[in-house]
């Protein structure tokens, strides 16, 4: 029996990391080093599962700049992997015209990993057939979806399914159900938040609805469903009860929070923080995540006859319906120059980043976790952080909880802690004290165990 | 002897028969042409409720702007079947007794609507022995009275009371009363009744069409399905949700609810509001009406049979259908009713509540619950048959002709 990762969504992730994306790298690097396990990813346009080789991974990780750490070692690559992979990479470089007849080559029976088995000499050929255009062979960031052919089912009797990614965009969990029904797959999903289900009004509608029948559906394909949090178990418990679907185990799994290295010199648009101090609030810039509070509590400050305003790097890239938002930030006057952006920041900066902040806010108006309030904690930092959904869990009491809609006490808690720098020490001496670092390791290995008991 | 002459009066047509009540009285006009009688139905319809293609040659049609179907000056809910009664029997009579053939043993009234027309028919000589058979589908008072609890009709009792005295007299009237189960028969017993017989609700069998079958295999895509079939009657809808509630969760994703009738419309319309619009979607398909082709393919290709029915009175002939069927039933007591053999058997599911009948509808659906095997030849439910069930009520008719 096989373990089986998921990891499409790194193989479709082209941009700086997400939670998401994260949680299924960092995982990934843990399962690639155990015995048993397998990866594959699903292709939607076929609606099948393909098995893919952890070196392929890792070089989509590195292409996508989504590794925080240094890349693990990995078992030795099997022949047909990488026979494989460089057919793939191989097709994946053709132009277009003659992608076609390649594919052709597929269909007319001849699967990839088969041809690839049968003999050396046929991938040789195709080699050739490429020829001057292939000038390398390294991956490209894009995710390789050139498999020829019907392949066959890759899972056997009893395997275990996990799969930690964005299966709302990337799978057809009909087809998984069907492989958990016919196969008797046990499978373990994730559960991040319910926010498209509980605030629609925050999302694009049209995918807000599709999320009740999402998680639906993840709850009769699942045999457990990992929540982050115990909110979002929760709220997951409470959404399966009402649409009266299946329950499965819901553990609640605590997600890694230990930082990069922080790298310097600051090169480009990081470099001009690293003689400063300044708020930071990492996280993409969208309405639920409440920028705006942090917006008014600065232009209280302001109304309120404070002359020097501390400075507020946002670090993360602007999502949807902000764009009034980041006008007004804009062109505000009173809190003109106050705010900066940052995005396609590495992990290494973004930690140089946590160490040179005063302290970090997360106003967010509803969390599934709040992984960089774990993070900014993880890096000594202090935080003013919203009193909703899970964010208490992830804090305690080293955190101080504000009413996310009260633009004032923001301002006041703000100012406090800039005119006492007393208190902030104190602050960052209970977090060095109390607050105990999570590993990545740790959550792989937690996401491991819970797979292998289901292989008994 | 010449056979009998059967005029059987309704309220609906008999041409294209869809709802239980059509259908029974079809088969009850050819149980007796089965047995060689001269038979013609007469309709008094709402005139604005039926195609041309839908109506007999003999059918009249109670215009859909006609001024009598007020009462109290409006057009209450639940009084359209008095009112096609005193339409009938006024506005409508030349019509209908001109029409009429010559001799006529028996009238067969179908509900007791149209009893205001069979009395004054009775009246003229030319009908003063033809034999009254009462055909009681409903004890109608207390259902009516139901209805008016429900829709908060505050004056509805006077139409209550006429409709129980109505039914009273057509007991009285009847020289033989037929019950759909063994409760009403009762009833109608008390209700002076003079000969009494149960002739229960039954079914026609059905054949689907490879080609229909595989059509709708096609556009369902669905592992199993579970069907309900329903016109669009209020009682229907409200059962479904009683049922099934209004998040379809417990569904497999492979599985679909069918939804078959006219009911279809007004549920998916009630499941698409709220935080459930596309998770419903994905689990029920609603057809709408449709042929009896496409009917047959669909109780062919159902997995299981919903009978949702909390209310109402009389037998379901829904439920004789799902029970000739052979496959999984899930029906509360009240759709069980006159079919109590039945229970026991492992293929049919009790639920009377909500919780309960769609923890039965998800087992019948997870694929580790095995389909119902081929089940043995069973005369019981060859008995669910009209031509079995209604078997005997010619042969009643007959013995009552001859003794006139």
């Amino acid at each position: 029996m096989s373990i089986w990762f998921d990891v499409t969504t790194i193989l479709h992730w082209r941009r700086p990391p997400v939670g998401v994306v994260r949680v299924e790298a960092e995982c990934f690097k843990y399962l690639a080093r155990q015995p048993g396990v397998r990866f594959c990813h699903f292709n939607k346009q076929q609606g099948t599962f393909h098995e893919i080789s952890i070196d392929f991974v890792n070089q989509a990780l590195a292409a996508a700049h989504v590794s925080s750490a240094p890349a693990p070692e990995v078992p030795q690559v099997t022949r047909e992997d990488w026979l494989k992979n460089l057919t793939k990479q191989a097709i994946d470089r053709l132009p277009s015209n003659l992608r076609r007849p390649t594919f052709a080559l597929g269909k007319r029976g001849v699967p990839l990993v088969r041809s690839a088995l049968a003999g050396v000499s046929r991938t040789r050929q195709l080699v050739r057939q490429v020829g001057n255009r292939v000038t390398s062979l390294r991956p490209r960031p894009e995710p390789v979806e050139v498999d020829a052919g019907p392949p066959p089912n890759i899972f056997q009797v009893g395997d275990v399914y996990i799969s930690l990614g964005l299966d709302w965009d990337q799978k057809d969990l009909s087809k998984l159900y069907k492989l958990k029904t016919d196969l008797g797959l046990r499978v373990i999903l994730f559960c991040y938040d319910l926010i498209p289900v509980l605030f629609p009004q925050l999302c694009v509608l049209e995918v807000a609805a599709s999320f009740a029948r999402y998680f639906v559906d993840v709850a009769w394909c699942a045999d457990r469903i990992f929540c982050i949090s115990e909110a979002s178990r929760r709220d997951l418990a409470a959404l399966l009860t009402s649409a009266r679907a299946p329950m499965p185990e819901l553990p609640v799994i605590t997600l890694g929070s230990n930082l990069a290295t922080p790298v310097g010199p600051f090169s480009g648009p990081v470099r001009p923080f690293s003689s400063k101090r300044y708020l930071l609030f990492v996280s993409t810039i969208e309405r639920r995540k409440n920028h705006e509070v942090i917006y008014r509590a600065l232009v209280r400050m302001a109304e309120q006859g404070r002359t020097e305003l501390p400075e507020v790097v946002f670090v993360g890239m602007p999502g949807w319906g902000v764009n009034d938002f980041l006008t007004d930030l804009a062109l505000d006057p009173r809190v003109k120059g106050k705010f900066h952006i940052l995005n396609h920041v590495s992990d290494g900066e973004l930690a140089e980043l946590y160490r040179g902040a005063y302290f970090t806010v997360y106003p967010s108006l509803y969390e599934g976790w709040g992984l960089p309030l774990a993070e900014a904690l993880a890096a000594g930092k202090f935080a003013l952080a919203s009193n909703t959904s899970s964010l208490p869990e992830v804090g305690g009491d080293l955190v101080e909880y504000l009413d996310p809609w009260d633009p004032s006490s923001w301002a006041e808690r703000i100012g406090h802690y800039l005119d006492h720098p007393e208190h902030l020490a104190q602050r960052e001496q209970a977090i060095r004290a109390g607050f105990t670092v999570r590993t990545w390791e740790q959550t792989g290995a937690a996401l491991y165990q819970s797979a292998l008991e289901l292989t008994r | 002897m010449s056979r009998p002459s059967v005029v059987m009066f309704t309220t609906y047509p008999l041409r294209t028969p869809r709802h239980g009540g059509q259908l029974r009285a079809r088969a009850l006009l050819d149980a007796y042409q089965r047995q060689g009688f001269s038979v013609r139905s007469v309709a008094v319809y709402d005139g604005g409720a039926y195609r041309p293609e839908q109506v007999g040659d003999f059918d009249v049609a109670f215009p859909a702007d006609d001024s009598r179907w007020f009462l109290k000056g409006r057009n209450m809910v639940g009084t359209s079947d008095l009112r096609s009664g005193d339409f009938a029997a006024t506005g409508a009579y030349e019509q209908i007794s001109q029409s009429l053939p010559s001799r006529v043993d028996v009238f067969h009234l179908e509900q007791p609507w149209l009893l205001p027309l069979v009395k004054r028919l009775m009246q003229t000589p030319q009908f003063a022995r033809t034999r009254v058979v009462y055909g009681s589908q409903n004890i109608e008072a207390p259902l009516r009275e139901a209805m008016f609890r429900t829709l908060k009709v505050e004056d509805g009792a006077e139409v209550v009371a006429r409709v129980a005295e109505l039914e009273r007299e057509a007991c009285r009237f009847a020289s033989l009363s037929l019950a759909v189960v063994h409760d009403d028969l009762a009833t109608l017993v008390r209700s002076g009744a003079q000969q009494v017989m149960h002739a229960p609700n039954g079914i026609s069998s059905w054949q689907g069409r490879p080609e229909v079958i595989a059509a709708w295999q096609t556009r369902l895509a669905a592992r199993r399905i579970a069907l309900f079939i329903g016109s669009a009657h209020p009682p229907n809808i409200d059962g479904f949700f009683r049922g099934m509630g209004d998040a379809m969760g417990f569904v497999p994703p492979d599985c679909k609810i069918v939804i078959g009738g006219g009911v279809g419309s007004e549920i998916l319309r009630l499941l698409r509001q709220g935080r459930y619009t596309v998770l419903n979607g994905s689990r029920v398909e609603a057809t709408g009406e449709v042929s009896d082709d496409d009917l047959a393919a669909l109780k062919t290709l159902a997995s299981v049979f919903l009978l949702p029915i909390f209310d109402g009175g009389g037998s379901n002939i829904k439920t004789a259908e799902a029970l000739y069927s052979r496959k999984r039933v899930v029906a509360t007591g009240t759709a069980l009713r006159g079919f109590e053999g039945f229970l026991g058997s492992p293929e049919i599911v009790r639920a009377d509540t909500g919780e309960d009948f769609r923890e039965a509808v998800r087992l019948a659906l997870v694929p580790s619950t095995p389909l119902v095997p081929a089940l043995p030849a069973d005369p019981r439910r060859e008995k669910l048959l009209w031509e079995n069930c209604l078997a005997e009520v010619p042969l009643a008719v007959e013995k009552l002709v001859a003794a006139s």
